[in-house]
C-alpha cells in the first residue's frame, strides 16, 4: 500500500514540474504578447484619438493576463505617487524588464511624434523576444512536459 | 482642484497652511523660489505657509515643473499638445498652467516645448452673481442683451465676470429661449476638459473650446444657430472682423479685452472701425478695488457714462 501510495506521489511530482515547466515558458510568451497588444493599443489610441493614459490602461486592462495586469497597476501607482515604476515578473528577463520600464518611464511625457517612436521602438524590441518566447514555449515547454511522463513513467517502473 | 496637480509634499502646506480659496496664482520658476498671490498679495511659498523672506522660500527645480506640467496634463503631455504649443495646459477645475520653456520648431511650425522653465498656476475663483447688478445696463427696453465689450486690466477679473454674466443671461433667457454659444478659445471660460465643463457657465451654453475666433464665429453661427456668442480677449484683426460678421449677421456679441479704461481701449488702432461704427453698445470697465470682477464704470455706444462706481 505504501509502495502504491509513493509511486502515485513521485508520479505526480515529477509530472507536476514538467507542467510548471511548460507554464513558465507559456507565461514568458503570454506576458510578452500582452506587453505588445498594449503597445498596439497606445499607438491606435495615442495617434487617433489621443486619449489619456490613464483611461487607455483603464478601457484595455480587461485584455490582458493576470502577470501584465499587475505591472500596469504598479505603474498606475507609480503615477499617483509619482514614484518609479518597477517591472516586477520572473517570467521576463532583465533587457525585456528594462525595456518595459524605459517604455512606461517615458509614457505621456511626450508630444505624438515622440510617444510613436517611443512605443514602436519598444514593441519591436519586444515584439523579437516574443517570437522567441513562443519558440521556447513550442520546443521547451512542449518538451519539458513530455520529458516529465516519461521521466515519471520510468520512476515508476524502477520503483515497481 | 489643486491636490491633482502638485506633488504630494507642496499640496500638504497649501492643505494645512494656507487658505485655498485665497490662493490665485503659484509661479515656480526653476532655480527659484516660489511665489504665490495669496489674498491680493504676493508671498514666498515656504514650508510654514507664506514668507516675506526669500530664505524661508521653496525653491521650484527641474523635477517640481514637469511633475506639475505631467499631472496637469493628466499623465498625457501628447493630449494637450495643442495647448502647450500656445503656452499652457487647462487642467481638471479649470485651473491654467501658463508654461515657458523651449519652443521646437520644425519648418516654422511650434511642434511643442521642452525644458520647462517656469511655470504660473492660475487658480480659477468663481464670484457668483457679481455680473448681476450690471446685467440692467446691458439689455435693451426690450430686455435684449446688447453688445457688449467688457474692458479690463489683467488680473482684473474679465473671464469671472464674463462666466457669471453667461450664467445669469442663460437663467434670465430660460423662457425666451435664446441660444448662447461660448467660444474658449483658451479654454479660460468654461475650462471644459474632455468634454465637461470644469467651471459653470450655466445649463442653457453650447461650448466650442480651442477653436479661434474666426472659426467659432463663423462656424459657429451655421452650426448652432446662436442668439448671442460669448469669447474671451479680442486683439487681433481677425477677432475683430469675426465679430463685425456677427453682429451684422444678427448676433449678439458680448466680450472682453485687455485694457486699462475706454482712453485706452480707444488707443488701440484694431479697435477704431468697430468704435466709431457702433458695433458694441455697451462697455463695462472692471477693476481690483474690491476683488477681482468689481465693476467701475458702464458706458454707452456714445461712450456716455452710465455707471460710475
Amino acid at each position: 500500500m505504501v509502495k502504491v501510495i509513493l509511486i502515485v506521489a513521485i508520479f505526480s511530482l515529477v509530472v507536476y514540474i514538467g507542467w510548471q515547466l511548460k507554464q513558465f515558458y507559456k507565461k514568458q510568451e503570454k506576458i510578452l504578447t500582452d506587453v505588445v497588444l498594449f503597445c498596439e493599443c497606445l499607438l491606435s489610441n495615442i495617434n487617433f484619438i489621443q486619449k489619456p493614459i490613464g483611461e487607455i490602461i483603464e478601457e484595455n486592462k480587461d485584455k490582458f493576463a493576470k502577470e501584465f495586469r499587475e505591472v500596469l497597476k504598479s505603474f498606475v501607482k507609480s503615477l499617483e505617487e509619482d514614484g518609479e515604476v518597477e517591472v516586477k515578473s520572473r517570467y521576463i528577463t532583465d533587457e525585456n524588464k528594462r525595456t518595459i520600464q524605459n517604455l512606461f518611464i517615458n509614457l505621456g511625457k511626450t508630444d505624438v511624434l515622440n510617444q510613436n517612436s517611443l512605443i514602436e521602438n519598444s514593441r519591436e524590441t519586444l515584439k523579437i523576444s516574443e517570437t522567441e518566447a513562443r519558440e521556447e514555449s513550442k520546443t521547451k515547454g512542449r518538451a519539458a512536459f513530455k520529458l516529465s511522463l516519461c521521466l515519471a513513467g520510468l520512476l515508476c517502473i524502477l520503483l515497481i | 482642484m489643486l491636490s491633482k496637480i502638485l506633488p504630494e509634499a507642496l499640496w500638504a502646506i497649501i492643505r494645512d497652511k494656507l487658505n485655498e480659496t485665497k490662493l490665485y496664482e503659484i509661479r515656480a520658476r526653476r532655480d527659484s523660489p516660489i511665489v504665490i498671490d495669496y489674498a491680493g498679495k504676493g508671498y514666498f511659498l515656504s514650508v510654514e505657509g507664506i514668507s516675506t523672506n526669500e530664505k524661508e522660500a521653496i525653491i521650484a527645480d527641474e523635477k517640481l515643473i514637469n511633475s506639475i506640467v505631467f499631472k496637469a496634463s493628466n499623465n498625457s503631455v501628447y493630449a494637450v499638445n495643442e495647448q502647450l504649443k500656445q503656452g499652457f495646459i487647462t487642467a481638471y477645475g479649470g485651473i491654467r498652467i501658463g508654461i515657458c520653456g523651449e519652443l521646437v520648431i520644425e519648418n516654422g511650425q511650434i511642434i511643442t516645448i521642452r525644458n520647462f522653465s517656469s511655470i504660473n498656476i492660475r487658480i480659477p475663483h468663481e464670484v457668483k452673481n457679481c455680473s448681476l447688478p450690471a446685467l440692467k445696463f446691458l439689455t435693451s427696453d426690450k430686455g435684449d442683451v446688447l453688445n457688449t465689450l467688457v474692458i479690463s486690466p489683467p488680473g482684473a477679473g474679465k473671464t469671472t465676470f464674463l462666466r457669471d454674466l453667461i450664467e445669469n443671461i442663460g437663467i434670465r433667457s430660460e423662457s425666451k429661449k435664446h441660444n448662447l454659444l461660448v467660444l474658449d478659445e483658451r479654454y479660460e471660460i468654461a475650462a471644459s476638459v474632455q468634454g465637461r465643463n470644469m467651471l459653470s457657465v450655466g445649463k442653457f451654453s453650447d461650448v466650442i473650446s480651442g477653436a479661434t475666433k474666426e472659426f467659432g464665429f463663423r462656424e459657429g453661427i451655421r452650426a448652432m444657430r446662436p442668439d448671442i456668442i460669448f469669447c474671451d480677449e479680442l486683439a487681433l484683426e481677425d477677432d475683430i472682423k469675426a465679430v463685425s460678421l456677427a453682429s451684422s449677421s444678427g448676433v449678439v456679441v458680448v466680450s472682453t479685452v485687455h485694457a486699462k479704461d475706454l482712453t485706452e481701449l480707444k488707443k488701440k488702432s484694431v479697435f477704431k472701425n468697430i468704435l466709431e461704427e457702433g458695433v458694441f453698445k455697451r462697455f463695462i470697465v472692471l477693476s481690483r478695488v474690491n476683488g477681482p470682477g468689481t465693476y467701475d464704470a458702464i458706458y454707452d455706444e456714445n461712450f456716455s457714462l452710465l455707471y460710475l462706481r
